[in-house]
This record gives structure tokens, sequence and C-alpha cells, in this order.
């Protein structure tokens, strides 16, 4: 299991993002959700007027606005301050010790991918931000 | 009471664009051309320029066509690092600047080769920092000129632009970073259309002056084996990687850019 699967960080991001007041100033317009993907397992948030008003560990029916997905040694980046997340979710191959021939130079991957409805997550750029790094600070305590 | 600063701004025609840049320098300093990153602006030299200056430079750092205070060309903005190049050159030669120094970031960077692969006989040295031979590392961004296209365009070139600065540095600077990258959203994806597509690997054997390639070790928009090829290739090219710095040398250790230019202008007898 990863590390998102651990139900007393799921709270305790969840708190933390509601006590976070310039997340809640951008996502003041947004009224959907976003799924957090670590390997297989997942986060569903459902984000109402800047609060996250309702969680569970996999989307439900009708689904989620957009998701976030990767692998858990991505994440781990993220965790561990190594990465921004600028640099883990904006494409480009821009690491080359597994390529030092430069034979994948131009291809356009990404460590931690946006699926979904990309104009609502571009919408949501600036709180995404301070949902990862939430998340992050929560995970280093 | 606070007192001017002694940098100056100035208007020019060049190419019948007016076009904006801040000077500072003994009259018969060592002309070096400063040359800013995407979407951005001269201001991102206004630390540096006094540094400049007491080296013994006479600095100018110009706003690219399209940002801050610079019209486009014609209503447009320059999509091709080889038109801002252009657009440099020409205002050097509208200054009348005698075999320049020419140093940028970023996209300034990416322009300084591009200069350098055709001007380089009409230059005394060149500094790219943060700029590379080609530079696929970025995709291709024209859609997000829409802002119906892409929505988040704005907050996602200055996270860009903030999250590439060096680790260590202080909150007050990425806020002034953020503000410098919030006055040219339309030419920053011009630019980064420009950064996506450059590329003068080929040629970059045939540049003729005294090249130093800057990486800040902490910019992870620049891979550390780009900046040495590119390096490699140039008949006298060498690079240097800078710890704790990120992708605005310039911006984020004034001083250290300072001296570092100084000397290897000095080692080539250029200064």
């Amino acid at each position: 299991m990863s590390f998102i699967a651990d139900e007393a960080l799921q709270k305790a991001f969840v708190d933390a993002l509601n006590q976070n007041e310039a997340f809640e100033t951008q996502a003041l317009v947004f009224d959907g959700s976003v799924l957090l993907q670590v390997d297989e397992d997942q986060l569903w948030l459902k984000i109402y007027k800047g609060k996250v008003i309702d969680h569970q560990t996999s989307a439900p029916a009708f689904g989620y606005t957009f998701k976030f997905t990767g692998p858990e040694a991505h994440w781990q980046y993220l965790l561990s301050g190594e990465r921004t997340w600028a640099d883990l979710t904006f494409p480009g191959k821009r690491y080359f010790d597994d390529d030092p021939g430069l034979t994948r130079l131009g291809e356009m991957s990404v460590d931690i991918a946006t699926e979904g409805n990309l104009l609502e997550a571009g919408r949501l750029t600036e709180a995404m931000f301070e949902l990862a790094y939430t998340l992050r600070d929560v995970a280093a305590k | 009471m606070s007192q001017p600063e002694e940098i100056t701004g100035h208007y020019i025609d060049v190419r019948g664009t007016r076009t904006f840049y801040d000077e500072l320098g003994p009259e018969d300093g060592k002309p070096l051309v400063c040359i800013h990153t995407a979407g951005a602006s001269s201001l991102e030299y206004h630390y540096i320029l006094p540094l400049y200056a007491a080296h013994g430079f006479h600095a100018y750092a110009l706003d690219l066509p399209g940002h801050s205070r610079s019209y486009p060309v014609k209503w447009q903005q320059h999509r091709k690092i080889h038109d801002h190049a252009e657009f440099v050159y020409d205002f050097v030669q509208t200054l009348g600047l005698e075999n320049p120094v020419i140093t940028g970031c970023s996209i300034g960077g990416d322009i300084t080769f591009d200069y350098a692969v055709n001007h380089s006989a009409e230059m005394a040295a060149g500094m790219p920092m943060e700029g590379l031979g080609r530079s696929p590392t970025f995709p291709l961004p024209s859609s997000l000129v829409h802002p119906a296209w892409g929505p988040g365009w704005q907050d996602q070139m200055e996270r860009a632009a903030i999250e590439s600065l060096g680790r260590q540095t202080p909150k007050d600077r990425v806020e002034e970073l953020r503000w410098q990258h919030r006055n040219s959203q339309v030419s920053a994806v011009g630019d980064l259309e420009g950064w996506a597509q450059h590329d003068v690997f080929a040629d970059l054997d045939k540049i003729e002056c005294p090249m130093l390639v800057v990486r800040g070790e902490d910019d992870f928009w620049l891979p550390k084996e780009l900046v040495e090829e590119s390096a490699e290739k140039m008949p006298q090219g060498e690079a240097v990687h800078l710890p704790n710095i990120g992708h605005y040398p310039m911006f984020e250790d004034p001083k250290l850019i300072a001296d570092l230019t100084a000397e290897f202008c000095k080692k080539h007898s250029v200064l």
C-alpha cells in the first residue's frame, strides 16, 4: 500500500487543506472533485466553495473532475522535497541519468499526469499547487 | 530621504518598434547587453546593473518586443528564438555598440546562443545563463495564448518561474519574481514556443568568441547533460554549474554573476 492509503494521513491532509486560506481562495469558485492516484491507491476529494466537504478512497460512480496520477516513486519526489510540483506535473523529459545518450531528448513524458477535465485543472492551477504542498507538509509530520 | 537610482531608462526606435532599455555604466565601459527570461522584462537585471557598472561594463538591459514597456513588432509576439536574437542584434546596431558582450537568461540564454551562431564575429564574448544550444524540454504551448483554451496559463507560467528559483531564495524575492512575470502573458507563449523549438546545436562549432554557459544546479528546467554538450560543441566554450542557484542567477545572486562575468571577460582580455 502507498502512503495515500494511510487513513490518518488522509484525515490530517483534509483537515490541513481546510485550514489553508490560499487553497480556499483559489478554489472558492469550484464545485467538483479531484482524485489523487498513487500506484493503485486512490483518494477522492469533493471540493465545494474552497473546502473539502467529503473524501473517500475511491472515485464514486459519478467520477471525478480531474485527477493526478503517477507511481509512488514519483509522488515521493514531492513528499521528500526533491522535486517541485511544477517539475513533476509539467511535461518534458529533463533528467537523463537513465539515458546518457540523450535518445529520449524531446520526449514529453511527465512524472505525475493530469487527466480528466484539463480546463478545470488549468483553472485550478494555483489551488492544486497549494494542495500538493499541503500534502507534502502533512506527510512530513 | 530616498535618492533616485543611477539606472536610467530610455526608449529607442528599433525597426520601427518602440523599445525600452535600462542603462548603467561608465561612458567608456565595455558594452554588455542583458536579455531577460520568458514573459518577463529588464527588471530582472536591476540588482545586477550597478555591479556590472562597478566592474567597468556599460550595461544595457532591454525589454524584448512585446514585453513590459516595449511594443511587439507589428503587434505580433515573436514565436522564434531567432526572431528575438535578430531583434537584439538590431538593437545593438541601432545603439552603435561595438563588439559587445552578450548575456541572457533562459530564453535570453537561448537567444545568446542564436546571436552568437550568427554574429559572433561582432561579439567580444557571450554568457548564456540557463539556456542551451537546443532546448526541447518543454511542450509547445501554442494553444495557451487563448484564455478559453488554457485558463490556468497565467498561474502556470508564474509557477514555472518561481518554482525554478534556487531553493534558498528569500520569500520576498519569490514574490518579486512572480510580479515580474505578470505583464507579458501573451508574449510568454511565443517565448516558450521559441524555447521548445530552439535548436542551433549543429552550428555551435561556428562560434568564434569565448562563451561561458552558466547553469544553476537547482534549475530543473535545464538538464546538465545539455549544458555540457552545448559548451563542448563550441571552440571556446566553458560550462559552470552553480550550487544553490536556480533558473535566475543574475536575480538570485547578482554579485556572484557580476564577478563571474568580469572574471571570464578578463580571462579572455575582453575587459
